[in-house]
């Protein structure tokens, strides 16, 4: 068995990478695909942790709970891009840096 | 007492100033004449109440407001509330009277009567009130209306900022008056002042110091003592009927009353009292000096305001309920002396059009109703025997001589200092508006006495300036009731050191300002040019450079520091995810640590 | 299914198509409007008899037989937030018939104005953090579109792509933390966790701690976590920007308070400190940064972060006491802040401009806007009788009480900065005489007119009779310290 451990600290490195991406890339459809591994990182260790209380038994809240966020997710990155393809016509470029006029 | 009067003095007013507009549909005359009557109405309340005070009667109504706070709405009935009430309303109904002329024409009058009503309502509220926080909210509500009636004339961007900057400045010792109040709920679990008597037998005294400074530092503002006066003098861009009730008779009063009101409720610390009676002989002779060099006849006024309200905290500072009285006598005395002053000036502003005092003169010849009474607040004010202000100033100083000590003597020497100061300043006035040759600008006919409906209340005023000294006995009767054991001062005593000293320095600042300014033996302007003379002018003139310190450390600093922090939103994405980063980073140290 | 006030938004909502097909035939604009209001307004009828339910017991009702413990637990502070909530949506919604008439896309916009409204009592009614994050996402995703409404503008598109990305992280790491608190415990119940993460004060716990923080505290703008709110509630319609000060960032406090009274109870978890540091940057730097501000929207959105300082500052103090001052400041925020912009608003789609130097003086143009305008103001910087005071001096009151004298020296000192910038604001917008710009323009319409002038009265009517609202704030207060009485 893969000590829980393991898990852990593989989802806080998504978490963190998830973040990073965020704090420092300047496509802005890199960064939705962020916010997609922040939320994966909280996906998996839903599962991580269902499958930790008894051996062989998995517990179905975590699982609905994924999903659920796996949804939402899905709708959130919709939203997300629309904006991404309004910002396009707008700007006429996808560098978030550029959208600076809103600023102070 | 008449039915339900210690609520009806003040809800009388303020239910007026709610009918204002209603009344303004219909005429504006209407409006007007029902402001003067809802004062006399109210003014006639408040002196129902005070033959009750007089026997020693007191009474407590409470009406419940907010039980969660175990906070009540109620009344108190006692010598000092009702000595208020009557002086507010009196001379709101005076002033309201007065300014049915003094305002006639002008535009927006709607909203110069709805909050001229709601202050007065408010500020008898504020009197009346029986608990710290029923008063704080009036304390408040008179803030708001002095400084609407500041900016009244709003098309002046100086008046608008005048008024600003009175909301602001005072709005500081609102915020230390709070925090005061709220520490003293804390130790004492409630805000009425007859349960507050009981429960600060048990509180140590460096509480009690800390909440009586903090309430202290709201009388400094709303009082516009030392160091928080920067508003007095520019709230002077409203109209005078404005300065006189609200900046001369009465707001300004608010500080003080609360001072003698905390007198009667908890013990007062030694420390605490020292500060009170520094900080008003400090700013009495501080600002008569400001007031000699001022050039705006309302702002003359002004500084002597701030100046006579520094002789009254200190009266407070000595200790004493004999010091206690000597304030709330020249409290009274103040009020008469001042609004006559104010309206007086207001009549001259109406006729001549400007507040510069270089720009008048020799106005006694056109104006004599106005003179005659303006020649009596100004003896008053300089405390000339038998005027108000001899006897009410003479026993603040006979009393802080009586203090005895290194303290009460530097006192006095101050309080003589003063008064001093005070009889220059006010011939200076006297003879630069209404002595001498009028200027060429004014001859002719240009300058026409007042109205009967502003030169009543002026006279009425100035026949009480008269006998309102002679009052002093049935006044400490009534106030003795307050101090169940110690009799108050009936009369002055003929007591030869401090009399003569007064007399002296009366003469002292009175002759060579006399000499200067009537007999012009010196021109005036020698004192202004000249390397020291000059520098002492322009002190002077700049009331010692304070506001324009204020201006550089609270407007500019603040100003630089809001600069700076807008600086974070610097519009880049990243940039804001990398401080969502950091401060859950920090967060989390932060919440380890402790 | 999930209590008859959401079911009643949701219905409404999904139902608005239809009505927008028919408001296309027939012409009419303001038909979608006319039945968000009536859905709005039927959802707050049937909130009455909940509110009085809930102030006896909590309100259980389970969702599938409730074998994961996920259940709607209506409690009084749920109750109480959910009437908030609910007043301001259906203000905004009659404010909206007319402030929108000249928008496209109506429809969507009165659908997601619900499904908004539905995500918040949601939210507030959730029994478990999986429904209340349900909701929540609900609600975020609603905000996202409606700050992007006027998609034709850069301005909403860019503060809509930023909003969202910055929420959405929040929320990402709400997720996370909820993740964690899961694997601890096993249940994500507020009842149960209450009982079980007593003894969970470690690493982990604080850990879980601050990511649940920051997960709501992103939406509740607290410093450091604010930056999108600056730029989203001014993009934003005015009417939209009402709620999102008023109301979207109350959603937050909410998660704060949920979590960190019932969840992270404070003897066993030592936040109130360093909560309490948090919310005195937070106003200092909001009181700040709005002191300069020529765009009117934009000041306000600064203020609001101040504000969201003072009622966390008020939480902070984990008291009784302070938890019910913190609970009334946020019913008298939503409405004088949603008051502010709703005025805000008029002026806006008067003049047709949001800088104070163009929009000098026009409160002669528009009296009782102005009346309105300065009624709110008054009552945000704290002057009696009105309703901000009475909060402010609670809050005030609470710091003192819990011994945190620098930093309730920090409020106070925070109260006069405020102060100063809704002087000028008075002075700009009342106190100046108006430009020749703003010759044309007149008083705001009736519907805009009406929840103003409602929100200015209750906002008078609070300041001088607060004893109800004490008393509730004070039994929703009760409801999260103290659970398990009914």
């Amino acid at each position: 068995m893969i000590p829980l451990s393991y898990y852990l600290m593989f989802t806080g490195a998504l978490y963190i990478i998830g973040m990073y991406c965020l704090a420092t890339k300047r496509n802005m459809i890199r960064l939705v695909l962020g916010i997609e591994i922040l939320i994966n990182a909280a996906n998996l260790n839903f599962i991580v942790f269902s499958a930790m209380w008894r051996p062989g038994f998995i517990d179905p809240l975590a699982h609905a709970i994924v999903i659920i966020s796996i949804a939402l997710a899905g709708c959130v990155s919709a939203v997300a891009l629309t904006l991404v393809m309004y910002a396009y016509r707008h700007y006429g470029t996808l560098d978030i840096q550029e959208l600076r006029r809103l600023r102070w | 007492m008449l039915p339900h009067a210690p609520w009806l003095v003040w809800a009388v007013p303020i239910a007026g100033c709610l009918l204002t507009p209603i009344l303004a549909r219909v005429h504006g005359k209407l409006r007007d004449w029902f402001a003067f009557l809802f004062a006399v109405v109210s003014s006639t309340f408040a002196l129902s109440m005070l033959p009750d005070a007089f026997y020693g009667g007191s009474a407590d109504i409470q009406m419940p407001w907010i039980p969660h706070l175990s906070l009540q709405l109620g009344v108190l009935v006692d010598p000092l509330s009702v000595f208020m009430a009557c002086i507010v309303s009196f001379i709101g109904a005076l002033i309201l009277l007065y300014s049915i002329g003094y305002m006639a024409g002008e535009e927006g009058l709607t909203r110069y009567y709805f909050f001229m009503l709601l202050f007065i309502g408010g500020m008898i509220g504020l009197v009346m009130a029986d608990n710290l926080l029923q008063l704080y909210i009036f304390w408040e509500v008179v803030g708001l209306c002095s400084y609407a009636l500041i900016g009244f004339w709003y098309k002046r961007p100086e008046a608008v900022r005048a008024g600003m900057k009175a909301f602001i400045v005072t709005r500081v010792g609102d915020v230390c008056l709070l925090a005061g109040i709220l520490m003293l709920y804390l130790h004492t679990g409630t805000f009425a002042f007859s349960s507050i008597r009981e429960a600060a037998e048990g509180l140590d005294a460096s509480t009690l110091s800390t909440v009586a400074l903090l309430m202290f530092g709201g009388a400094v503002g709303k009082s516009a003592q030392f160091p928080l006066f920067v508003w007095l003098p520019d709230a002077m861009e409203g109209p005078a009927t404005v300065s006189a009730l609200i900046h001369a008779a009465t707001m300004v009063k608010a500080g003080v009353y609360l001072v003698a009101r905390m007198y009667t409720v908890f013990p007062q610390a030694h420390g605490y009292l020292l500060a009170v009676a520094a900080v008003g002989s400090a700013t009495a002779l501080l600002a008569s000096t400001m007031a000699l060099t001022a050039l705006d006849i309302k702002r003359v006024l002004a500084y002597s305001t701030i100046s006579q309200i520094g002789y009254m905290m200190f009266a407070l500072g000595l200790g004493s309920p004999g010091g206690w009285f000597a304030s709330q006598f020249h409290l009274m005395s103040h009020a008469l002396f001042k609004a006559l002053l104010f309206l007086c000036a207001g009549a001259v502003i109406h006729a001549v059009g400007t507040r510069d005092m270089r720009r008048m003169g020799g106005l006694r010849r056109y104006m004599p109703i106005t003179y005659s009474t303006f020649l009596v607040g100004v003896l008053s004010l300089s405390a000339i025997p038998p005027f108000n202000g001899f006897w009410s100033k003479d026993l603040i100083l006979e009393e802080s001589y009586g203090l005895g000590g290194s303290v009460g003597l530097l006192l006095f020497l101050a309080g003589t200092l003063t008064a001093a100061v005070t009889v220059a300043y006010s011939i200076r006035m006297l003879a630069l508006v209404f002595l001498g040759e009028p200027p060429s600008h004014l001859r002719g006919g240009r300058v026409h006495e007042a109205p009967r409906v502003m030169t009543i209340p002026m006279v009425v005023l100035a026949v009480l300036c008269v006998l309102s000294g002679f009052l002093q006995a049935p006044l400490a009767y009534l106030m003795s009731h307050i101090f169940h054991s110690a009799s108050l001062p009936t009369s002055l005593e003929a007591d030869i050191l401090p009399l003569s000293t007064s007399l002296l320095a009366l003469a002292a600042g009175g002759l060579p300002a006399y000499l200067v300014y009537v007999r012009r033996i010196v021109p005036p302007e020698r004192f202004t040019h000249g390397a020291f003379l000059g520098a002492v002018y322009r002190l002077l003139l700049n009331g010692y450079y304070v506001d324009w310190l204020y201006h550089r450390i609270f407007v500019n600093g603040v100003a630089f520091i809001s600069e700076r922090s807008r600086r974070l939103q610097t519009g880049i994405l990243n940039f804001s995810m990398l401080l969502v980063l950091i401060s859950l980073l920090s967060l989390l140290g932060l919440l380890l640590m402790s | 299914m999930f209590t008859e006030p959401i079911d009643i938004l949701v219905l409404f909502a999904v139902s608005l198509p239809f009505v927008g097909w028919v408001e296309r035939r027939l012409h009419r604009n303001f038909l979608t409007g006319l039945y968000a209001v009536i859905g709005l307004a039927l959802s707050a009828f049937r909130l009455h008899p909940l509110l009085s339910q809930a102030l006896r017991s909590p309100v259980l009702l389970p969702i599938h037989a409730g074998a994961y413990h996920a259940c709607l637990r209506v409690d009084f502070l749920g109750a109480f937030m959910a009437a908030v909530f609910l007043t301001m949506s259906l203000l905004v919604a009659v404010y909206s018939i007319k402030y929108m008439e000249r928008d496209t896309g109506l429809p969507l916009y009165y659908a997601l104005l619900l499904f908004m409204a539905a995500g918040m009592l949601g939210v507030v009614f959730a029994g478990d953090f999986f429904t209340l994050f349900i909701f929540w996402e609900l609600m975020c995703i609603s905000s996202y579109v409606l700050v992007a409404f006027r998609k034709r503008r850069w301005e909403p598109i860019e503060a809509g792509f930023k909003y969202l990305i910055m929420s959405s992280a929040g929320s990402a790491t709400l997720l996370y933390g909820l993740s964690l608190l899961y694997g601890r415990t096993g249940t994500l119940n507020f009842v149960q966790l209450s009982k079980v993460m007593a003894d969970a004060a470690d690493v982990w716990g604080y850990l879980t701690l601050v990511l649940v923080l920051v997960g709501f505290g992103v939406k509740a703008s607290v410093f450091m976590l604010h930056q999108w709110l600056p730029d989203a509630h001014p993009a934003a319609p005015s009417s939209i920007s009402a709620l999102l000060s008023g109301v979207v960032i109350k959603a937050g406090v909410y998660g704060i308070v949920r979590a960190l009274f019932m969840v992270f109870p404070p003897p066993h978890f030592s936040w109130p400190a360093a909560l309490a540091i948090l919310a005195a940057l937070t106003m200092t730097y909001g009181n700040l940064a709005a002191m300069l501000q020529t765009d009117i929207k934009r000041l306000l959105a600064y203020s609001s972060i101040a504000q969201m300082g003072y009622i966390l500052f008020a939480v902070s103090t984990a008291t009784s006491h302070g938890l019910t001052a913190g609970l009334l400041h946020v019913l008298n925020h939503a409405l004088m802040k949603g008051l502010l912009f709703l005025c805000a608003g008029a002026f806006i789609y008067m003049a047709g401009t949001r800088k104070l130097s163009e929009l000098r003086g026009i409160g002669h143009r528009m009296p009782i806007t102005a009346i309105t305008f300065t009624v709110g103001a008054l009552a945000i910087s704290g002057i009696p009788p009105l309703n901000g005071f009475v909060s402010e001096f609670m809050i005030v009151y609470a710091g003192i009480q819990a011994g945190s004298l620098p930093l309730t020296g920090v409020m106070l000192m925070n109260i006069l900065l405020g102060f100063a910038y809704y002087l000028r604001l008075i002075k700009v917008i009342v106190w100046s005489t108006p430009s020749e710009r703003l010759d044309g323009v007149r008083e705001a319409p009736a519907l805009m007119l009406a929840p103003m002038i409602l929100i200015a009265l209750l906002c008078v009517v609070i300041g001088v009779y607060p004893a109800p609202f004490v008393e509730a704030a004070e039994r929703a207060a009760q409801a999260v310290i103290h659970p398990y009485e009914a």
